[in-house]
C-alpha cells in the first residue's frame, strides 16, 4: 500500500477503529473466535487494496482465485501419485500469471519499442486491439505476481503437500504491508505467521514495529521526498557533467530512502500485527563490492531471481553461470519496467559482476600493493558504479540519457567554469534546504557504515535505544509537506 | 520500563512533537499563522468600519487588486478588503465573511477562475488546498463544512513544519530577525495590503479552461440569500486577469461565466475586454495581483460600474 498517501492512513483508521473495537468487546464478553481475526485481516487487506485501485482490485481478486484452486489441483494431483499432470498445472499457473504481468505491464512496449523496430506499428494501434491497453500498471501486479509464482513453485517443491485453506492464501497473497510493493515473501517464511492468523498486538510487538516505522518514516518523508524535487527539476540537464553525475547521485539516494523507507514502514506495520517481515535492505550503501551490494539491494526480489530465474536457468550447465547471471540481471532490470533504460540498466549490474568476477582479484592484488586502505577504493568504486547504473534507471529517454553519457565521457566537459556553474545553481534558499537534507542523509549513511564497521546489525544503531524516537520527531518535524510518488510503485 | 509505558511513550513523543510543530504552524510562522493573522486583522477592520459598508471578498485576487481608499472617496462609503488566499477554497471563505456582514452592507465578491472551477485530485468542489487549514487556524474546524477526510489531513499537516519551513525561518531569523511569509506585510486601515510582490519568473497569458463549476454557483447562489437574510447585498465581478485574450476558449468560458453570475446578482464586467488583460503591464506577481498603479485603475473601474449599483454619493 501507497504509505505515503493519506487516504490509506484514512481507511485503515476507519475500518480497524470500529473493528478492533468490535473485537475488544468480543473478548470482553468471551464470544470473539479466532477464526474472525483471519477473516478481518483478509477483509482489511482487500479493503486497502480496493481503496488503492478499484480497476487492479478485480484482476487481483480473479488471479488469486484461479491460482489458489489450480495450486489446490495440484496438490491433489501430486496425493494421487500423479505428477506428470501436477508438473503440468503448476507450469500452466506459472505461464497464466506472466503472461498476466505481461499483459498489463509489456504490452506496449513489445509492439511499439520491439515490433516497432522491425516493422513501422500505426500510432493508433491500441484502437484496433483486441484487448483495452492500458497506460499506466496496476500497482503491486509485478510484485504479487512473483509472490504468486513463488507460491506455485514452493507448493510443487514443498516436502509437505499440505493444503491451505483460501482464506489463509487471500492473507499470504494480500497481507496488506508488503503486497503493492514487497518485501516478495515466500511460502516458507510468510504462510507459518499468516496460517489461522491471530493478531498478536503486544507492548513488544508494538515497540519494534514503531521502532521499524520510525525509521522508514525518517527515511522516506524526510530524506527521500526532501530531496525528490530536485533530482525533477534537474532531470533536463544534458551539458553539465559536474550536474548530471551530482544529479544522479541525488537519485541514487532517493532511490534508496525511497524504496528502503517504504519496507521498513512495511515491516514495522505488520510487526505491530504480529508478523515478521523479512528486511528488503541491508544497508546497501557500505558495500565494497558489486556482489555485496546485490546481497543487500532489494534483497526479495535479488534472492527470487537467484531461486527461480537463474539456478533453474543454469541446471547443471555450470561453465555457463557467468552467461546466464547476465541473463537474469537483465531480465531484472527488464521487471522494473517496460522500457529500454531498464533493460540497460539490468544488463550494466550484470556486466559489473562479470567484471568482478574476472577482473577483480588482480585488480585487488594491485591496489593492495598501493593502497593502505583498500576498502575504501573498493568502497567509492562500487558506490561510484552504482551512481552511474542510477543514471540509466532515471533516465526513460533514451536520446537524453545517450546526451548525458555523450557529456559525462567528455574530459574536457568537467570544465572549473561549469564546476562554478553547477555551484552557482544552488546558490539559492532552496539550495541550502537540498544542504540541510544532504547533511541529514550523509550522516544516516554514515551510521549505516559504523553499524557494519561495527559488525553490528546494519540498522541496530536507528532501532536501538532512543534513537527511534528522534527519528519519530525528526519525521514529525521535518517531513516533506508535499510526499512524492513512492518509485517503486511504478514498477 | 513497563510495557504500558513502552507504549505510551511513543504516543507522547509524537504528540509532543506535533503539537510543538502546530504552535509553530499556527502560532509562529507558518503558512497558517499568517493566513489566520490576515484574516484575523481583516475582520477585526470591518468589526471598527461604521456602516453601511462595502466589503470586498474573494481569495488573493481580490486583497492584491484594489485601491479601497480611493473606492471609498468615489464611493461615498467605507470599503473593506476582505480578500483572503484562493487556496481557502470558495465553501470555506464565504462562511468565513458573512460574520462581519451587517444591514446596509454591500458585499462584493471577486472570485478567481480557481476557486470557481471544478477540483481535482482528492479535494472536492467548492474546496482548496488550505480550507482544513484556514478553518482550524481561525478555530472554527471544519468551517463551510470541509470534507472529515481533509480537515483530518489539513489538522495533521499542521502539526508538521517541514524541512523547507523550517530552513526558511532560521534563516528569515537570521537574516532579519523576524519569521517571514507571503502575506507577513502590514495592511492599510481598510485591509489592502501596503507591499507589492514583484514577478521574479516570465510572463504567459492564463488561459481559462472552463467556466464555473456548478457547484460554484449554487454556492454563491446560496451565499446570496445568506447575505440578503443580514439585511445585506451581494454583488459578483468577475475578476482580472492576465489571460489568453486570442483564445476563443478562455473568453467563451468567463463569458458563461459572468452570464451565470448575472443570473444570481448584479454583475460588473468590462464587457468589451471582458476583464482579461492582454499585457501583464498592471499585474505584479501573478495572473491576479496588481502593482499599486493597477489597483487604481482597477478600482477606478469598479467604482463607475458600482455607482449605477449603489447609486450616487
Amino acid at each position: 500500500m501507497n504509505f505515503s498517501e493519506f487516504s490509506f492512513w484514512w481507511v485503515l483508521a476507519l475500518t480497524s477503529i470500529p473493528f478492533f473495537t468490535v473485537r475488544y468487546l468480543g473478548k470482553v464478553f468471551d464470544w470473539w473466535r479466532d477464526r474472525f481475526d483471519t477473516v478481518g485481516l483478509a477483509a482489511l487487506s482487500l479493503l486497502l487494496f480496493l481503496n488503492a485501485s478499484s480497476t487492479s482490485f478485480a484482476v487481483f481478486l480473479f488471479e488469486i482465485l484461479f491460482n489458489y484452486f489450480m495450486v489446490s489441483l495440484m496438490l491433489r494431483r501430486e496425493a494421487e501419485g500423479n505428477k506428470k499432470q501436477a508438473k503440468l498445472i503448476a507450469t500452466a499457473v506459472i505461464i497464466f500469471d506472466v503472461v498476466v504481468l505481461a499483459y498489463f505491464k509489456y504490452l506496449t512496449f513489445f509492439i511499439e519499442d520491439f515490433i516497432g523496430l522491425a516493422v513501422p506499428v500505426p500510432a493508433n494501434w491500441e484502437s484496433g486491439f483486441p484487448l483495452p491497453v492500458f497506460q499506466t500498471i496496476p500497482p503491486g501486479v509485478s510484485f504479487y505476481t512473483f509472490q504468486m509464482v513463488a507460491f506455485v513453485v514452493d507448493s510443487y517443491t514443498a516436502r509437505r503437500k499440505k493444503p491451505i485453506k483460501l482464506l489463509d492464501y487471500i492473507n499470504f497473497v494480500s497481507f496488506f504491508p508488503q503486497i503493492v510493493a514487497g518485501p516478495i515473501e515466500r511460502r516458507s517464511q510468510l504462510l507459518p505467521q499468516i496460517q489461522d492468523f491471530k493478531f498478536r498486538f503486544t507492548a513488544e510487538n508494538f515497540d519494534i514495529g514503531m521502532r521499524w516505522l520510525s525509521l522508514g518514516m525518517f527515511m522516506k518523508f524526510v530524506l527521500g521526498d526532501n530531496i525528490a524535487p530536485y533530482i525533477t527539476a534537474g532531470m533536463g540537464e544534458t551539458s553539465n557533467p559536474w550536474l548530471i553525475w551530482f544529479y544522479a547521485f541525488l537519485f541514487t539516494l532517493r532511490i534508496y530512502f525511497d524504496f528502503g523507507g517504504y519496507s521498513f514502514m512495511a515491516v514495522g506495520i505488520a510487526r505491530i500485527v504480529g508478523v515478521k517481515l523479512i528486511l528488503n535492505f541491508l544497508a546497501p550503501y557500505t558495500s565494497q563490492s558489486i556482489n555485496e551490494f546485490w546481497r543487500r539491494w532489494h534483497v526479495s526480489l535479488s534472492t527470487w531471481f537467484r531461486d527461480y530465474v537463474f539456478i533453474p536457468l543454469m541446471g547443471k550447465r555450470k561453465k555457463w553461470a557467468a552467461f546466464f547471471l547476465f541473463i537474469t540481471f537483465t531480465l531484472s532490470g527488464f521487471w522494473h519496467g517496460a522500457a529500454w533504460n531498464f533493460m540497460i540498466w539490468g544488463a550494466y549490474h550484470g556486466a559489473l559482476l562479470l567484471l568482478l568476477r574476472y577482473a577483480g582479484r588482480p585488480f585487488s592484488r594491485v591496489t593492495n600493493k598501493f593502497v593502505r586502505k583498500p576498502q575504501i577504493v573498493s568502497w567509492a568504486l562500487t558506490f561510484g558504479s552504482v551512481i552511474l547504473g542510477c543514471l540509466f534507471f532515471m533516465e526513460l529517454d533514451i536520446e537524453r540519457l545517450m546526451a548525458k553519457l555523450q557529456t559525462i565521457a567528455t574530459p574536457w566537459a568537467y570544465s572549473p567554469a561549469r564546476f562554478v556553474e553547477a555551484i552557482a545553481t544552488f546558490n539559492t534558499p532552496d539550495g541550502l534546504v537540498l544542504g540541510v537534507a544532504l547533511a541529514l542523509a550523509i550522516i544516516f549513511l554514515a551510521m549505516e557504515h559504523i553499524a557494519v564497521w561495527q559488525e553490528r546489525p546494519e540498522y541496530d544503531l536507528f532501532i536501538s535505544g532512543w534513537m527511534p524516537k528522534v527519528l519519530l520527531v525528526l519525521t514529525v518535524l521535518l517531513a516533506a509537506n508535499i510526499p512524492s510518488e513512492f518509485i517503486y510503485f511504478e514498477f | 520500563m513497563k510495557p504500558s509505558k513502552k507504549l505510551l511513550s511513543w504516543f507522547a513523543i509524537a504528540g509532543v512533537a506535533w503539537g510543538a510543530g502546530f504552535v509553530y504552524n499556527v502560532n509562529m510562522g507558518g503558512e497558517a499563522y499568517w493566513l489566520k493573522r490576515l484574516y484575523a486583522n481583516k475582520v477585526a477592520i470591518a468589526a471598527e468600519t461604521t456602516q453601511p459598508k462595502l466589503i470586498v471578498t474573494g481569495g488573493s485576487g481580490a486583497h492584491y487588486t484594489i485601491d479601497s481608499d480611493l473606492l471609498t472617496k468615489e464611493l461615498g462609503m467605507p470599503v473593506v478588503n476582505l480578500g483572503i488566499d484562493g487556496p481557502v477554497g470558495l465553501d470555506v471563505i464565504l462562511p468565513s465573511v458573512l460574520d462581519t456582514v451587517e444591514p446596509g452592507d454591500v458585499v462584493l465578491l471577486i472570485p478567481e477562475y480557481l476557486i470557481l472551477r471544478q477540483q481535482e485530485d482528492d479535494i472536492q468542489d467548492g474546496f482548496g488546498s488550505k480550507s482544513g487549514m484556514f478553518s482550524v487556524a481561525i478555530g472554527q474546524p471544519g468551517l463551510g463544512g470541509v470534507p472529515p477526510k481533509q480537515l483530518a489531513l489539513e489538522t495533521l499537516q499542521l502539526g508538521i513544519p517541514s524541512l523547507r519551513w523550517s530552513v526558511k525561518s532560521v534563516v528569515d531569523l537570521t537574516e532579519e530577525g523576524r519569521l517571514t511569509g507571503y502575506y507577513d506585510g502590514p495592511l492599510t486601515e481598510r485591509g489592502d495590503p501596503i507591499e507589492t510582490k514583484q514577478r521574479a519568473g516570465e510572463w504567459w497569458p492564463l488561459g481559462i479552461k472552463e467556466p464555473a463549476s456548478p457547484h460554484a454557483l449554487a454556492r454563491i447562489e446560496q451565499f446570496r440569500e445568506e447575505v440578503e437574510a443580514k439585511g445585506g447585498a451581494l454583488i459578483l465581478s468577475i475578476p482580472w486577469v492576465y489571460g489568453n485574450v486570442e483564445d476563443e476558449r478562455t473568453l467563451e468560458n468567463v463569458q458563461k461565466t459572468a452570464d451565470a453570475f448575472a443570473e444570481i446578482a448584479p454583475t460588473i464586467v468590462d464587457s468589451e475586454t471582458l476583464n482579461v488583460q492582454a499585457t501583464p503591464d498592471l499585474f505584479a506577481d501573478t495572473h491576479y495581483h496588481l502593482t499599486p498603479e493597477g489597483r487604481e485603475v482597477r478600482s477606478q473601474q469598479l467604482a463607475e460600474q458600482l455607482k449605477p449599483l449603489l447609486g450616487e454619493p
